[in-house]
């Protein structure tokens, strides 16, 4: 079972795996519908309202067989080490 | 359930690398994420690192990589955690392995929003890094498979 802790102040987060669930990203306002000692948490407005698309992969695959190749190193984004 | 990708494996699915291995890794990525068998959870730092190299590439192929993250980006979905729960992460990583970590902020963020996200499955085609090493002893499954390079680099993590 996923859990919080309510601080002192009476602040608490929401479990990734509720946000998850709810498909709830940053800026999505949550409704509390209390009933007893129970609590329905519903998205009430999401932050990302775009309509899900299906991505067609084929396409871009074939798009990307076809589209000019740069040197593989164009392609990494390499980082200094810190060590 | 679901999979993070890094900005490196992002990039590699928007353009054409020259080395026929590496791109034939983005050619069975591409055919894996067809099956749809895990929904992609996006980071905007994996977003804005493949954006920002991007920029760094010639015009004709920048317009057409930026049309395939378009298309990727459609069906994606965006992480529910936020920067400050990614960053918690992050420096929970860097304060647990402490001086084995070698890996570099960027890249830590990435396994660290990973772990924050609840992945379980991290995707990287930099073994260099440490990364995939790295989200493989958080106990993600890393795409492609881990390889060699990738087994020292955890040999390493663990001490």
């Amino acid at each position: 079972m996923l859990t919080s802790t309510v601080s002192e102040q009476g602040q608490t987060t929401v479990p990734a795996g509720v946000r998850k669930a709810l498909k709830a990203p940053p800026g999505t306002v949550l409704a509390w519908a209390v009933n007893g000692a129970t609590a329905e948490v519903v998205p009430l407005r999401r932050a990302d309202e775009r309509r899900r698309r299906r991505c067609d992969y084929a396409a871009c695959l074939k798009g990307l067989k076809e589209s000019p190749a740069v040197p593989d190193h164009l392609l990494v984004i390499r980082r200094s080490r810190e060590m | 359930m679901s999979f993070y990708p890094d900005a490196n494996f992002i990039l590699r699915l928007c353009v054409r690398s020259e080395d026929p291995e590496a791109f034939s890794r983005s050619e069975r990525a591409l055919r894996w994420l067809a099956r749809r068998e895990l929904p992609v959870s996006v980071s905007p730092l994996a977003v804005y690192e493949a954006r920002k190299h991007l920029c760094g590439l010639g015009q004709e192929v920048r317009r057409a990589g930026e049309e395939r993250l378009s298309q990727y980006l459609s069906e994606w979905d965006s992480v529910v955690t936020g920067w400050a729960e990614a960053i918690d992460s992050a420096l929970a990583l860097a304060s647990e392995l402490r001086e084995r970590l070698a890996v570099d902020s960027a890249d830590t963020l990435h396994v660290g929003w990973a772990v924050a996200e609840e992945c379980t499955m991290f995707g990287s085609f930099d073994s260099a890094s440490g990364a995939r090493a790295l989200a493989y002893a958080r106990g993600l499954r890393v795409w492609p498979e881990m390889t060699q390079e990738d087994f020292q680099q955890y040999a390493r993590l663990k001490g």
